[in-house]
């Protein structure tokens, strides 16, 4: 399995659980009028069989329980067949309404109210309503293996009022929180309250709202079908095939023979491999996440700011987007802000803030005037006598990060700082993270749709990505604040004063923004997400942003 | 009889060894499953995902004896545990869709491979010196020597890629799902060619020479001269006075090659994504799918013995010394 895909994969599934709701970063949900929904674009020619791809899985089992989209459902399970209320795009500010037709706050941003689209039905036939959304929250809540996204942490009440409307009640005014109830998948009543414990039930003949129907089924292939009364509007796709790859290589082959419409994989040297082989064959990388150097800011010397800069001025992130990263990525900025949320970016921030500069001269004479002193062997020693050598965390065998590593230190070699790449298994990885152990590692955030959500985790002092230890009142505070209000203009504000304090304290060190793997071919259809028409995540393993590009489909012929 | 009871002794005992085993070596695996488990998912879930799934996979934090317990309890009814890759699927369910794949591919193929083997090995033997005897043990010598990896790549290459004779991939086609029809029965055997030539090539020359040395052994006896004196017909001579004793070692080999049935040929069925437990058993490894590897290890081990009990007690049969311990009957 090539590391890539794992990273691709991983930040997508974080930037599902971490993107929906800002029901304020477009301004768009508060008030009620949500973007374009998938629907409407209808089209009256009939496509051909559509082939996913999004990872290669050697084999299925019949598993098509919504609760596990993240983890071991068939791909489709959420967005063909499941569908939240709404989805947020990570890739621009569109909100798309699927169950949910608007969502309002109130009582001080502590009351969600959304109203939904009773035009949706189950598959079986049965009317969708109020009732299904809040049986689906009370089983989250009797259930807490189900609730991945914690949505009980926040919430005191589920209330049904009327068929169309449901009233969600929070704890405290946390307005970007409604991301996640508003992208659980909703299952019908009538069925899962039988079913008992929801985390061991496979969910074999899914009944859902969405566009699809599970058609056949094997262990080496499934396909679904259109459904034809979806509320959406006509399915563009008549049927979308899943076929099983047993590696990358034999998924890549068939990607770039042209037998697959839509993939998410990594291939390397892909515009020889994939794109010369037909005008069709396109791929667009969009950034995901931010991939950053992490000092152990409890660590005496990594807790210097004037190291960190220097460590920052040192590295030539050209090489590690070029070299390490294939050049398929792009270098990151000192606000973290990602390219494609560049509205959210300080228009007053100095240009010095903004970009990166690569300079080992002024490294240098940044830590000298800071008192540091190069010792016979080359190695710059703090003035209280402590060598700077620090040992950095990869994953081994995520083998971009691990020639990232290597750029990386052979970059602060010549500034006179030695780093020693400890390649570590996953697990062990993981754990050093998290419980602090490290000086230098090498991670990425998670992605999410506007820049809180993925800066809170990785800045806020209680983050769960806090790896870091970045404790700061200034950048709790702006969370705070982006937290307690609906106002998109107010959001932008607190994200500002976190900005400047990313740019000028170096909490972490970004280095490149993670890409999304994607490839899609526009020999059967047309309408997909490309750097021009960015509307939404296009990855085929993003669910359930999957439905809604299947919905912007247009058959060729 | 008192063989018989020795031999099912024996076989409880290696059943009980290898159950053991089976418990005791993922758990001395380095980290914790449950962070191998959360490595494929993760990375950035969120502490309450991270919560939910250690909920919904269940890790237990039992006393290994208890584990212990529960986990040999669980064998006895069937309930092996949850494959973490297709979770909550059993894994019972997941060896149980893999194994009538490699049964029916590896198992076919190892029983002509034996046949065929052993009778021309009969064959050449006794008319040795001829063409046959001079070419097809060292053309068969030869393929063998190549890695079953390799030949398989090169039939998927020729046969598969280049003329396009043969499926590259999978045990049937896409549009044909399991079913008693004429038309997935084809698919089914369309889709077994390749890996079952590869098998066989890899497999029939250790039966052909194997078979063909112990029939020139025997047949230099000096009780097969004496009957070829007392003008025993050739084909009663060969058959049933030197064949009969020649093939014992066979038998053996044949045991622990009904085995490695149930394992699969890995790189085999890896090379031509087939649906068989060699495939599921790698992609287990690479995903860190304890209870799945767990599961696979032990029908693996179970086939072994049985096999090995089976043989054993047909060998008292076939080789009466092995009953009376060496005396003459």
């Amino acid at each position: 399995m090539n590391s890539k895909w794992k990273v691709g994969v991983v930040t997508g599934a974080a930037a599902l659980m971490t993107a929906s709701l800002v029901g304020c970063g477009t301004g768009s949900t508060n008030g009620g009028n949500t973007a374009g929904s998938g629907s409407g674009k209808t089209t009256a020619a009939q496509g051909k069989t559509l082939t996913i791809v999004p990872a290669p899985y050697g084999s299925f089992q019949r598993n098509f329980n919504p609760f596990q989209y993240q983890t071991t459902a068939n791909g489709g399970t959420f967005g063909f067949i499941y569908e939240p209320l709404f989805y947020d795009s990570l890739v621009s500010s569109n909100q798309y309404a699927l169950l949910g037709k608007t969502a309002t706050w109130s009582n001080g941003n502590k009351t969600l109210t959304v109203k939904l689209n009773t035009a949706a039905k189950w598959s079986d036939g049965k009317a969708f309503t109020s009732k299904d959304v809040v049986f689906t929250f009370n089983l989250l809540k009797k259930y807490p293996a189900i609730d991945t996204s914690g949505v009980w942490s926040e919430l005191t009440n589920v209330a049904a009022q009327g068929d169309d409307t449901v009233v969600f009640t929070f704890k405290k005014a946390d307005v970007p929180f409604a991301m996640y109830i508003e992208q659980e998948p909703i299952v019908p009543e009538h069925i899962w309250s039988t079913v008992g414990n929801p985390a061991k039930y496979t969910n074999p003949n899914p009944v859902g709202t969405g566009p699809f129907i599970l058609d056949k089924f094997s262990s080496q292939d499934y396909t679904m079908k259109a459904n034809p009364d979806y509320y959406g509007g006509k399915v563009p796709v008549p049927e979308v095939n899943f076929p099983a790859y047993n590696s990358n290589d034999s998924a890549n082959l068939a990607v770039a023979q042209g037998e697959v419409d839509w993939a998410g994989q990594f291939i390397q040297n892909i515009d020889k491999v994939y794109a010369s082989k037909s005008p069709n064959n396109k791929y667009w990388f969009p950034p995901n996440n931010v991939v950053n150097l992490l000092p152990n800011l409890k660590d005496p010397i990594l807790s210097q700011k004037v190291v960190r800069e220097a460590l920052s001025l040192a590295i030539n992130r050209d090489d590690l987007a070029n070299k390490g990263e294939y050049g398929y990525v792009q270098v990151a900025s000192p606000t973290t802000i990602l390219p494609t949320n560049k509205d959210w970016i300080d228009p007053n921030l100095p240009a010095a803030d903004k970009k990166f500069t690569y300079n080992t001269a002024q490294a240098e004479k940044l830590l000298e005037g800071a008192g540091y002193k190069k010792n016979s062997s080359g190695i710059f020693v703090s003035p209280s006598g402590q060598p700077l050598s620090f040992n950095l965390a990869v994953v081994s065998g995520w083998t971009d990060w691990d020639a990232d590593a290597q750029i990386i230190a052979q970059n602060l070699k010549q500034l006179g700082v030695q780093v020693n790449v400890q390649q570590m298994q996953y697990a062990g990885y993981e754990a050093a993270l998290q419980s602090h152990k490290f000086q230098l590692a090498i991670a990425s955030s998670g992605g999410g749709p506007n820049p809180y959500y993925i800066d809170e985790n990785v800045y806020a002092s209680h983050g769960s990505m806090n790896y870091e230890q970045w404790d700061d009142p200034a950048t709790d505070a702006a969370f705070q604040a982006f937290e307690s209000t609906s106002d998109p203009q107010k959001q932008k504000e607190a994200m500002y004063k976190f900005e400047k304090i990313a740019a000028e304290q170096l909490p972490a060190i970004p280095l490149f923004y993670g890409g999304t793997w994607y490839e899609y071919s526009t020999k059967n259809y047309t309408g997909w997400p490309s750097a021009d028409n960015p509307y939404v995540s296009p990855a085929p393993w993003s669910w359930p942003a999957a439905g809604i590009v299947i919905m912007h489909l247009k058959p060729t012929n | 009889m008192r063989y018989v009871v020795n031999r099912l002794i024996f076989f409880v005992v290696s059943v009980w060894a290898a159950v053991t085993i089976n418990f005791i070596l993922p758990r001395m695996m380095p980290g914790d499953p449950a962070q191998a488990m959360f490595a494929k998912f993760s990375n950035n879930l969120t502490p309450q995902a991270m919560h939910a799934l250690e909920l919904q996979f269940g890790f237990s934090n039992q006393p290994i004896f208890m584990q212990y317990v529960t986990y040999l309890k669980g064998l006895l009814t069937g309930n092996w545990g949850l494959s973490f890759t297709y979770y909550p699927t059993p894994t019972t369910t997941v060896i149980g869709q893999s194994l009538p794949w490699t049964l029916g591919l590896v198992g076919i193929t190892t029983l002509i491979s034996v046949f065929a083997g052993t009778g021309l090995g009969i064959l050449i033997a006794w008319r040795r010196g001829k063409v046959l005897d001079t070419t097809l043990p060292i053309a068969s010598l030869f393929v063998q020597a190549a890695p079953y990896m390799w030949t398989g790549l090169i039939l998927l290459y020729v046969f598969g890629f280049k003329f396009g004779w043969f499926p590259i991939a999978h045990g049937y086609a896409d549009d044909t799902p399991p079913s008693f029809t004429w038309a997935f029965f084809l698919s089914a055997l369309r889709h077994g060619i390749l890996p079952a030539i590869t098998i066989f090539l890899g497999s029939f020359s250790g039966w052909l020479i194997g078979m063909r040395n112990n029939m020139i052994l025997t047949l230099g006896e000096d009780y097969v001269t004496f009957a070829e004196a007392k003008g025993v017909r050739p084909m009663r001579l060969v058959m049933m006075y030197a064949a009969r004793n020649a093939i014992l070692p066979q038998i053996t080999s044949f045991a622990i090659a009904i085995g490695n049935v149930v394992s699969g040929s890995i790189l085999t069925e890896v090379v031509y994504s087939y649906p068989g437990i060699g495939a599921q058993l790698n992609a287990a490894v690479l995903q860190q799918d304890y209870p799945l590897i767990q599961g696979a290890f032990l029908v693996i081990a179970l086939a072994v013995l049985l096999a090995n009990l089976i043989v054993d007690l047909l060998y008292s049969r076939l080789d009466p010394r092995v009953r009376t311990g060496g005396a003459a009957v």
